[in-house]
């Protein structure tokens, strides 16, 4: 079927004689139109020169949102430079997303396995994210991201550090939620069994689907350092006029002493990390 | 000749991008997409609420410093950094997200609701870049663009309140100044609506095209590797094992409606077949993998892609207009036509 380019693709025109979005199959039976009084705004026609600026920022923000997913590896350097360009923007407003859904392959999940050591000597071990735990199921998957994430950040051997942050970040949480005196943490990958596997009569939990590997033993004084610069950040609020209260305390300081020079691998690699 | 041809087709492309996006339309899709995701946003900031000492407590499984390296030189602005720490003010940050929700939801105030809601939203999920998924980010750009317009000139108390104060004045004018519309198509919401259809496009085709780096997609095994996936399995269907061809039929069918989306969405013939299958695959996300959110978040921004006639005479059906409720009693006799008058409220197909 070729598409009819010269005429509205609709039955009844709107204002200007042609078709709105949604509107390409039929007119609207209840509905009136064109520039009478009433809610909402009017169809007046739009000006050239707010036709223009609104076209200009339309183009932007299309380019800014392609060029996310655009810029995950394997990328061409002009989709990295867009991407490194319009970074701030797509950061700021929620929209540095790759979509790369079950992409390119749906692979193994990712759990935290922790040990959590007491002052009595007693052990206790847990697993999150945990469906009984976590409820309801939104709140479940939310924990499971973050053990995915911490899943994306082990296999980039750039990460290390922050992978190390963010597991003595879940140590802090564990540690102070359980008040327990040290915590062992370990990323475990649960395989998925070929069907061929299943047929045979292997189970989705069988022990021999997992592996792991460990994050770290975190100890007190990881946790009380944390803590003290926490509590110092909130109760010293009055002078902290160098850090924005839009970014993290110690983000702030980065994003100053960055400022003005373009580190394309590294925005980039960190780019891959927060989709 | 070859002058004209490019002049030609500066023509055809500057009057196609006026006609695509600077045309009026009806904000009924809007309207429907503000209501359910408005009720999906109440119920993401409930669960935030819920588990608010996990997400935004001092002892937070995310801490500024593991958010700051993980973004390194990122720009994952929150104002939830203000309240870092104060279970008051995050309790109050909490209350006023629900409570905008709901305002987004039922349509009062919805010029200001709307990017509240947005700045919320990307405010809630910038603190906690490592615990979103896609239901996370759907919100985020639909609530991005009903600040451009929140579809609330249908079903919205704001819409409402309009027109009560109009039908108070209503016996004091002429007819034709009485008229109300019922409602009244604009640029602004042709231009949201224009941006999710756009933006929804982006989201398939990247999708689909990223698949296709995977072999098992190519061999059609990939769906198995949602249906043997323990942690994300609400339903079981791994009985599906012995038979493969539905494996294949079914990760073949949805790699090739993912790739086609953004090209067969566009034609009025296949478009509700595209529809159809898009519930049906984010339906079927939705109960046998547990993304319910996820999957009634796309779902909702499909709408964008409905028919306005379709929405109005669904709600015609269901009563939930208020307008074509006011038409009806009209049509029955139920309320009394003054000579020389139309009952405010109603402008059928007249215009002036």
């Amino acid at each position: 079927m070729i598409a009819r380019t010269s005429e509205p693709d609709c039955d009844e025109p709107v204002a200007g004689g042609s078709c709105a979005a949604g509107q390409a199959d039929s007119g609207p039976r209840l509905v009136g139109g064109g520039n009478q009084s009433g809610g909402g705004d009017r169809s007046k026609p739009v000006s050239r020169g707010v036709r223009s600026a609104v076209s200009v920022l339309l183009v932007l923000h299309l380019v800014a949102i392609a060029s996310a997913p655009l810029a995950m590896e394997p990328a061409s350097l002009p989709a990295q430079k867009v991407f490194a360009f319009f970074r701030p923007y797509l950061d700021a407003a929620f929209l540095n997303h790759g979509y790369h859904f079950f992409a390119p392959e749906p692979g193994p999940s990712h759990l935290i396995r922790y040990e959590l050591t007491f002052a009595d000597g007693r052990v206790e071990t847990g697993v999150f994210p945990h469906p009984a735990e976590q409820k309801p199921r939104l709140n479940y998957h939310r924990h499971f991201m973050l053990s995915e994430f911490a899943n994306r950040l082990a296999v980039d051997d750039s990460q290390q550090p922050a992978l190390h942050e963010l597991s003595r970040s879940f140590a802090q949480h564990l540690m102070r939620e359980r008040h327990a005196e040290s915590a062992t943490l370990f990323l475990r990958r649960h395989y998925i069994p070929s069907p061929q596997q299943v047929r045979e009569g292997m189970m989705l939990e069988a022990d021999e689907l997992y592996a792991e590997r460990p994050l770290g033993t975190f100890s007190p004084e990881d946790v009380r350092g944390l803590v003290e610069s926490a509590e110092q950040q909130f109760a010293s609020s009055d002078d902290r006029p160098e850090t924005s209260p839009l970014m993290p305390p110690h983000q702030t300081q980065n994003a100053v002493r960055l400022s003005g020079r373009l580190q394309l691998p590294d925005a980039l690699q960190a780019g891959e990390v927060t989709r | 000749m070859i002058g004209r041809y490019f002049r030609g087709l500066a023509d055809a492309t500057m009057a196609g991008w006026n006609r695509f996006w600077f045309s009026a339309a009806d904000p009924a899709p809007l309207a429907g997409i503000r209501i359910a995701i408005g009720m999906l946003l109440v119920y993401s900031h409930a669960v935030w609420a819920l588990n608010s000492d996990d997400f935004f407590g001092a002892n937070a499984w995310l801490n500024s410093d593991a958010v700051s390296a993980i973004q390194a030189d990122g720009n994952l602005l929150s104002a939830l950094w203000w309240a870092d720490g104060s279970p008051t003010l995050i309790a109050v940050a909490h209350g006023v997200a629900i409570l905008n929700a709901l305002l987004l939801t039922f349509g009062l105030w919805s010029r200001v609701a709307a990017p509240v809601a947005f700045l919320l939203t990307a405010s809630f999920a910038n603190r906690n870049p490592a615990a979103l998924y896609g239901f996370d980010q759907v919100l985020g750009f639909v609530t991005l663009y009903l600040c451009v317009n929140p579809g609330h000139g249908w079903l919205s108390v704001d819409y409402w309140r309009e027109f009560r104060r109009r039908q108070k004045y209503a016996g004091r004018q002429s007819v034709a100044t009485s008229l109300i519309v019922v409602a009244q198509p604009s640029v602004s919401a042709n231009i949201a609506t224009r941006l999710i259809q756009l933006h929804l496009c982006l989201i398939y085709l990247v999708a689909g095209l990223a698949k296709l780096k995977g072999a098992a997609w190519w061999s059609g095994v990939a769906f198995w590797g949602t249906i043997g996936n323990l942690e994300y399995q609400t339903l079981d269907i791994t009985w599906l094992v012995d038979w493969p061809i539905i494996v294949s039929l079914l990760t073949m069918s949805a790699l090739a409606w993912e790739i086609s989306y953004t090209a067969l969405i566009w034609n009025r013939w296949t478009r509700p077949l595209v529809l159809a299958f898009a519930v049906a695959i984010h339906a079927g996300i939705a109960v046998c993998f547990g993304m319910m959110t996820f999957g009634l978040s796309m779902i909702v921004a499909n709408v964008a892609f409905v028919s306005p006639a379709l929405i109005r005479s669904l709600a015609q059906r269901w009563d939930v207009d208020p307008w074509a409720v006011e038409l009806k009693k009209i049509s029955a006799g139920q309320v009394r036509k003054e000579p020389g008058h139309l009952p405010v409220g109603v402008a059928l197909h007249q215009r002036p």
